[in-house]
């Protein structure tokens, strides 16, 4: 068995089992810390579908985040106040059904990522990572500016979603509910790499005027993969908000689009579970090093910095070694 | 909206535009000669400002603090240049991006260490504070059209130096041919290093002029960086003229829709909803302008054709 | 009279005062191989663009197969079945020769937006795939990544990307380049045979290539086609001399 199943088997058993232990021994802060790398995780297999086997360098990913985040929020809001949230053409109430929640935020995220990526996906390298990022950055202010959703204070929910048949206020039960859909995207993910529409955005990465010379449009494969990539982060972000029960438009801030791609990077770039191992590290760094200096995230940039400089592959790569062609 | 308002709001619409370029024009003269994505670039901005702060409350003298920036940002980016960026001139677009995120992290958290999270203060210079009447009756304050000099003044110098120098020969040459300068024998190393130092010094002015007038904190660079990418992408990758250009754009419509918009709106809707929806609208207009000129002119108003 | 299968009529292309190309009229007809010669810089690679769709021309018609294609860009003359290879080996380097196949195919056949089937269990694809690679003599390079084969190999599998498209046309530009004698001489015997198959507009500076290969021959020089004929009209042609050799002509 290759080296890379090992360590995507373990990673995959160990964040289940770590809050199994931590349910059975109460210690809540292990399973929310768990939680939260899920959702991170989820976030990064998003950003890693666009930036990994697309090529696509988004530093705008946080707009999808916060989006979904919103969407959550929005919903969560007029459910608790019962106000409909537009009356025309239909009436649209407020929800606080986790399904539906989830299928707006990625109706949402998948039409924002359709418009950005539709302006953007025609630029070159440089352009596309300025401009994602300034289209994330608009939405910041977009939301900072709407005091009826908070402004920049943000919005706190009083509840969390209903799931039906379980009990999400208690942890374990809502960080099932995140594993699940987390082991449901890298499915999608892994299925993607695996199919014609993989083949052909990593082709695309690698060879444009190839691609088109075998009569496929790059920009029309990277705009799929752009908007898949986006509503899988926006989920992720509906289930920040949920876990927080606070929405802010931080969520859709530079820094936290940063922070998604830190651990796509950490991780390991293209890798299946380098998401997944990159939130755990992100995770960990925070909650040791966070009680340690107040200044750790110059130590995360240091150790970004030297991922990038010395140890491309991030942990994946540097663990499992370098691909071998196989069929 | 009155007349002298609206001279009131265009001059700071200038101002906001002539420090805009001061940032726009290092970001697009290292990408142009490097082709390299500096994320650091709104660092160095802060670097500046904190300089200037620090060194003219030590002295008592803002022009000492505005040297100081000059120094300490070209200073510090020639480190930084030396040290990190030089390994990534071979690197893809998404290496250099993260290296230098990685940058802003360690430069935020280690002026945050130094300096601790409240923001210092840069006092105006009393020979350049208050107002001047201006033709027409305007009070406008006299360090903002002092700001408004000194960018025109530098896109001036800018200029000189591009077009008129033998460094500026050399950076004209590299954007339009990297490899080929280095085989006529220019010093590649020692060139990069003086462009990334030199997109930095402005950076640090930029930083310390405007510190003056808000706050010297930590993270105010980046949000003048994205701008500064706007407008870069506005005006066109590379090309200093469509820097200029560019950020007087973004500064004017920027400024001039804040004001306006919910204005404007205040004639169709009641006031509190207008001044929501208009400074909404007017937070994103220039992404607007942005979203528009990429889809009407990739390339930016002054960069090179695809 | 057979229809043509490509065909240039006065195509004009210029850049600036640069006229790249002036009145260019050219034909491919089913099952010959027409070669495209001149010396560098004559603008054979701006000829070879406008008529993979890579540039429009600014005045004249490209057709093929009997369709007006001048709008056309490079994806959709791809899938009318125009087979292409570049000057300078184009692939996919982290992909296998039988990716690269297999995304040919994929192409040619439009099956892209499929998401959740495994490209490589498809049966069908891969056979097609190893029979393509194998044509060309890349059977048992198949699970080779293609940055790693060597040049010849790399230019074989750019003909094996062609083929997958089941071309009507090939377009080859210096499909020879940088290959030993021995690779040349088995690249010329495979690309008689393939002209049967489709006619073939080969681009190339090997002359000994290009006259054995050859059923007609059009000279560019200075954007201009000077002559076009048979491989002896064009070896007796003094035009053609001059603007090879000079006006101190040898014998070719």
């Amino acid at each position: 068995m290759r080296r890379e199943t090992i360590i995507n088997a373990a990673l995959a058993i160990g964040l289940l089992a770590i809050p199994l232990w931590a349910h059975v021994t109460g210690e809540i802060f292990t399973i929310t810390l768990a939680t939260r790398v899920a959702i991170l995780a989820l976030a990064a297999v998003g950003l890693n579908l666009a930036l990994g086997l697309g090529g696509l360098v988004s530093f705008g990913h946080a707009a999808y985040f916060g989006l979904g985040g919103y969407a959550m929020g929005i919903l969560a809001f007029h459910a608790q106040t019962f106000d409909p949230i537009f009356t025309w053409p239909f009436v649209f109430e407020g929800t606080s059904q986790m399904l539906v929640i989830w299928g707006v935020a990625l109706v949402v995220s998948g039409l924002a990522a359709a418009l950005i990526g539709m302006l953007t996906l025609h630029t070159s390298g440089a352009y596309f990572i300025m401009a994602t990022l300034a289209f994330g950055q608009m939405f910041y202010y977009l939301f900072v500016s709407w005091p009826k959703y908070g402004g920049e204070d943000g919005m706190s929910i009083y509840v969390r979603n209903d799931f039906p048949g379980l009990n999400t206020l208690d942890p374990i039960q809502f960080f099932l509910i995140c594993y699940v859909l987390l082991m449901a995207g890298i499915f999608v993910s892994w299925r993607i790499a695996r199919s014609p529409f993989g083949l052909a955005l990593k082709a695309s990465r690698q060879n444009a005027e190839r691609v088109e010379t075998v009569g496929i449009t790059p920009f029309r494969i990277r705009l799929a993969a752009f908007v898949i990539s986006g509503m899988i982060t926006g989920l992720a972000g509906a289930l920040m908000a949920d876990l927080n029960r606070f929405v802010g438009p931080t969520m859709f801030s530079w820094q936290t689009s940063g922070e998604i791609m830190i651990l796509v990077i950490l991780g390991g770039v293209a890798r299946l579970y380098g998401p997944v191992a990159g939130a755990a590290l992100f995770i960990l760094l925070e909650h040791w090093l966070g009680g340690v200096s107040d200044y750790w995230l110059a130590f995360v940039g240091a150790l970004l910095l030297l991922v990038v400089l010395f140890a491309r592959g991030g942990l994946i790569g540097s663990l499992a070694g370098r691909e071998v062609a196989h069929d | 909206m009155t007349t002298i308002l609206f001279i009131e709001q265009v001059l700071n619409g200038l101002q906001f535009g002539v420090m805009l370029f001061l940032m726009a024009a290092g970001l697009t003269l290292v990408f142009g000669v490097m082709g390299l994505i500096n994320l650091a670039h709104g660092s160095l901005y802060m670097v500046g400002a904190f300089a200037a702060a620090t060194v003219a409350a030590a002295t008592g003298s803002f022009l000492l603090g505005l040297i100081a920036s000059l120094a300490a940002a070209a200073m510090a980016g020639a480190i930084v240049e030396i040290v990190v960026i030089r390994r990534l001139y071979r690197r893809d677009h998404l290496d250099q991006v993260l290296a230098t995120f990685a940058l802003i992290l360690i430069f935020s958290e280690g002026t945050r260490w130094l300096f601790g999270s409240f923001p210092l203060y840069l006092d105006i210079p009393a020979m350049l504070s208050g107002s001047v009447t201006l033709p027409g009756g305007i009070q406008y304050p006299l360090y903002r059209l002092f700001i408004i000099g000194m960018g025109l003044g530098v896109a001036a110098f800018l200029f000189w130096l591009i077009s008129r120098t033998r460094l500026g020969i050399q950076i004209r040459a590299g954007e339009a041919d990297r490899e080929m300068i280095g085989a006529l024998g220019v010093d590649i190393s020692k060139l990069y290093t003086v462009v990334f130092a030199l997109g930095a010094a402005l950076a640090g002015m930029a930083g310390a002029l405007v510190g003056a007038i808000q706050s010297v904190e930590v993270g105010m660079g980046e949000p003048v960086l994205i701008l500064a990418f706007v407008t870069i992408i506005i005006g066109g990758i590379g090309s200093i003229k469509g820097a200029f250009v560019g950020a007087l754009l973004v500064g004017l419509i920027d400024t001039l829709g804040r004001t306006m918009l919910p204005i404007a709106f205040g004639t169709v809707m009641e006031a509190s909803a207008a001044t929501t929806v208009g400074s909404a609208l007017a937070s994103m207009l220039i992404y607007i302008l942005m979203a528009g000129v990429l889809i009407a002119r990739p390339q930016g108003l002054f960069g090179a054709a695809a | 009279m057979t229809e043509p299968v490509l065909e240039v009529r006065h195509v004009h292309k210029s850049f600036g005062a640069l006229r790249a190309s002036h009145d260019i009229n050219l034909t491919l007809y089913p099952g010959e191989i027409h070669a495209l010669i001149g010396p560098n810089g004559a603008g054979k690679s701006t000829l070879i663009k406008q008529i993979a769709g890579n540039m429009q021309p600014d005045a004249g018609e490209i057709r093929f197969l009997g369709q007006d294609v001048t709008a056309l860009g490079t994806v959709a003359l791809a899938r009318m079945g125009l087979g292409r290879s570049f000057q300078i080996s184009s692939v996919i380097p982290e992909f296998t020769v039988l990716q690269n196949v297999v995304l040919a195919l994929q192409g040619a056949r439009g099956a892209s937006y499929h998401f959740f089937r495994a490209v490589l269990n498809d049966r069908d694809m891969t056979e097609t795939a190893r029979a393509t690679a194998a044509r060309v003599g890349l059977a048992d390079r198949l699970a080779v990544w293609a940055q790693d084969l060597s040049h010849g190999e790399r230019r074989k599998l750019e003909i094996a990307m062609a083929l997958a498209l089941a071309p009507r046309a090939f377009l080859l530009d210096e499909p020879m380049a940088g290959m030993g004698a021995e690779g040349a001489a088995e690249m010329t015997r495979f690309l008689a045979e393939l002209r049967h198959e489709a006619p073939i507009l080969l681009v190339e500076h090997d002359m000994d290539a290009v006259f054995s290969l050859a059923d007609r021959i059009s000279v560019l020089d200075y954007g201009e086609i000077i002559a076009s004929g048979t491989v002896a009209e064009i070896r007796a042609n003094p035009e053609v001399r001059r603007a090879y050799l000079g006006d101190d002509a040898e014998a070719l």
